[in-house]
């Protein structure tokens, strides 16, 4: 898995949300994130302990296998980072989609 | 590497590239590309990723419309998986880095994908990779388009994976292309089988899953010997292959000159051994094999890959073809066996049973639609004027059904003597024992036919009930169990006492562990699949009727079929201590 981590980035923007939405990061609240993040033009970094994904691949974020309860941290590297970092975490933090 | 173990149901070794057909029959034809077509293939990647993508949203459209945004956010997370970097990302490196064709590296790419998926504890994400294949399938239609070729048009010889292979596919099929089939499901008398013994080549069926385990173009490794399939194989286990390999084709060179022997035993008992044929030309292995002629033409393979049924010409063109290259040696031609459920593209079909294999099959097919049975026999009758043709009818199960058979024969034989067409008027006509209710009352049959033929494949089948295609039931399912034995014995029995021939065809006969049994019960005709008449003769030439005689009478006391299994083994070893089992 790759990691677009950019250090030479502008400003770096951080945070961390548990997961509590009962079925874990699944399809619907993954979509929702990708479809987001591919939005801004900033790399978007999805790290569980010492794994980190791509933010912008569905695939990346599946192979994660978020589920409840876990912790994950998003790292937002770009110009328009500081708008995109509180809706992407927004979604994570969704306790419940209408599945 | 991973070895997987199978049913063997047909024997030798190949090595060669994978061709992959999955439930959608879906192929990756070629692996690499030249270093100038990289580019294009990057191309043609992106243009099927985009069509499959713009596909992937009308559906989702569609079925958000018909059922709820439910059902169609599933293709949304197509549409993103068809966009997704890391997908891209990784085709891309694939066909730049290792000049794979998109369809292989696409492969590629989700095969890795998924196995990550699979890997992981959570049901929910190991499920996703049914979502990653799919995807798969749609990229490699866009990509695949219409060149859904028929695997006549495959330009190098491969080994065909798949998850079952059916009557169509395999018509079609060029044998010089085909060195192996491995596959997921299938039994001992599958079509899969049938169509490797017929094509001399080495398979493996019963595998269960595991095409997700591998790409087209991979390199395998098929033992049809041992049941064996082994992907990815290491270069010592390839370099094993590659002697045994060697060896086998040392001993078919020794077969060869065995060829002339005649098949006697010891103590001077001529036996006869005829091959069984499904194609015109498998004649020809036959006569390699120096068969007495052939003792089971399957004739279904005249109807299957077709819309319309065989017209008479048709037929007798290929029994003619048969005599022209057998000369004066019997041919025994066995009518339509064949249920409606397998080539359903007939004009005849029968709506759905839910037990085919109990239901208006084979000769009750054929006795429900006169025409079609009678095309068949004027056909046999007229191929009878050039040579030794003897008809026979399959899955009798009453005295009834045999005179209604001989019925329609008779007026077949009225309506070409009317028109002046020669034919064999003594023609042999025989039936086939493989139901129990015949072997049962084959002493009332033998009075009516010239001949039996004791199938037993379907014989065990029908007396174990026990599905012969089924993988679960391998072990139930054996010509040793002590029922099928005693069914044999009686059948050869009432044949005797009439004094009409027997013969014996199927698996059984063709299996050297049962040559000394079969012998021994009365039998001395075998109907064998040419690959395996030197063995058979071998242990013919090995045995005494004594002998086997003493076996068939030890083997019928014994109670279990491990028991009557263990005992043949035991014996077999006395007179060809490296026989395989």
């Amino acid at each position: 898995m790759g990691d677009p981590h950019r250090t030479d980035a502008a400003v770096l923007h951080r945070g961390t949300v548990i997961i509590v939405n009962p079925n874990g990061l699944h399809m619907r609240p993954a979509m929702e994130f990708v479809r987001i993040a591919q939005q801004f033009a900033a790399t978007v970094t999805v790290k569980r302990g010492s794994d980190a994904v791509n933010g912008k691949s569905l695939i990346e974020l599946m192979m994660l296998a978020a589920e409840p309860g876990t912790e994950l941290t998003v790292e937002v590297a770009g110009d328009d980072a500081g708008s995109a970092l509180p809706e992407l975490i927004a979604v994570l933090a969704t306790p419940s989609y209408d599945d | 590497m991973e070895i997987l173990r199978g049913i063997p149901v047909s024997h030798g070794i190949a090595l060669g590239s994978a061709l992959v057909l999955d439930a959608e029959g879906f192929r990756i034809p070629q692996q690499r590309v030249p270093e100038e077509r990289v580019e294009d293939e990057i191309h043609r990647f992106r243009a099927a990723l985009a069509a499959s993508a713009d596909d992937a949203r009308a559906t989702q459209r569609e079925m958000t419309e018909k059922l709820g945004s439910q059902y169609g956010a599933i293709f949304a997370a197509h549409a993103f998986l068809l966009e997704d970097p890391s997908l891209i990302g990784e085709v891309d490196k694939l066909i730049r880095s290792e000049r794979f064709t998109a369809e292989y590296a696409v492969s590629k790419a989700i095969q890795k994908f998924a196995q990550v998926l699979q890997g992981l504890s959570d049901q929910f994400f190991t499920h996703r990779s049914a979502d990653l294949f799919d995807v798969e399938k749609r990229i490699l239609f866009h990509l695949l388009g219409d060149r859904h070729e028929a695997l006549k048009n495959l330009a190098e010889p491969v080994v065909i994976l798949a998850v079952d292979l059916s009557p169509s596919e395999t018509a079609s099929l060029n044998a010089a292309k085909v060195y192996a089939f491995a596959t997921e499901h299938g039994g001992r008398a599958s079509h899969t089988a049938i169509i490797a013994n017929a094509m001399e080549i080495p398979a493996v069926v019963g595998l269960g899953r595991f095409l997700t385990e591998v790409a087209g173009g991979d390199l395998v490794i098929v033992d049809g010997t041992q049941g064996l399939l082994i992907l990815d194989p290491d270069p010592p286990t390839i370099e094993k292959y590659l002697a045994l390999q060697n060896r086998q084709q040392e001993e078919a060179t020794r077969w060869a000159d065995d060829r002339d022997l005649p098949a006697e035993t010891a103590d001077g008992l001529r036996i006869t051994i005829f091959g069984n044929i499904e194609f015109p030309s498998e004649a020809q292995h036959c006569l390699d094999r120096a068969a007495d002629g052939v003792g089971l033409y399957r004739t279904e393979f005249l109807y299957v890959g077709r819309k319309t049924d065989p017209t008479e010409d048709e037929h007798f063109e290929a029994y003619t073809e048969v005599l022209r290259k057998l000369g004066n040696q019997p041919v025994v031609i066995r009518t339509l066996d064949v249920g409606a459920d397998k080539f359903g593209a007939l004009p005849w079909t029968v709506p759905e049973e839910k037990n085919p294999y109990l239901g208006m099959r084979s000769i009750r097919l054929c006795l429900r639609n006169w025409p079609l049975f009678k095309t068949q026999l004027r056909a046999i009758l007229r191929a009878s004027a050039f040579g030794d043709i003897r008809v026979m009818f399959p899955m009798v199960s009453t005295l009834q059904e045999i005179r209604e058979c001989k019925f329609l024969l008779a007026e077949v034989k009225e309506d070409l003597q009317e028109d002046g067409i020669a034919f064999n008027k003594e023609l042999p006509v025989g039936t086939m024992i493989e139901v129990p209710s015949a072997a049962l009352v084959s002493d009332t049959l033998a009075r009516e036919v010239d001949f039996f033929s004791i199938g037993t494949n379907d014989l065990v089948q029908y007396t174990l009930a026990a599905d012969r295609g089924n993988e679960n039931l391998a072990n139930l399912y054996t010509p040793s169990d002590p029922a099928v034995l005693r069914l044999i014995k009686q059948v050869v029995d009432a044949a005797d006492k009439q004094e009409i021939e027997v013969s014996v065809c199927g698996e059984m006969s063709g299996d050297p562990l049962y040559t000394m049994l079969l012998m021994g019960m009365g039998l001395r005709q075998f109907s064998v699949t040419p690959q395996n008449i030197p063995e058979v003769k071998k242990i013919i030439r090995l045995s005494t009727l004594t002998d086997s005689q003493r076996v068939a009478s030890e083997a019928l006391r014994l109670e279990t079929a491990r028991d009557v299994t263990n005992y043949l083994r035991e014996q077999n070893r006395r007179i060809l201590p490296e026989a395989v089992d």
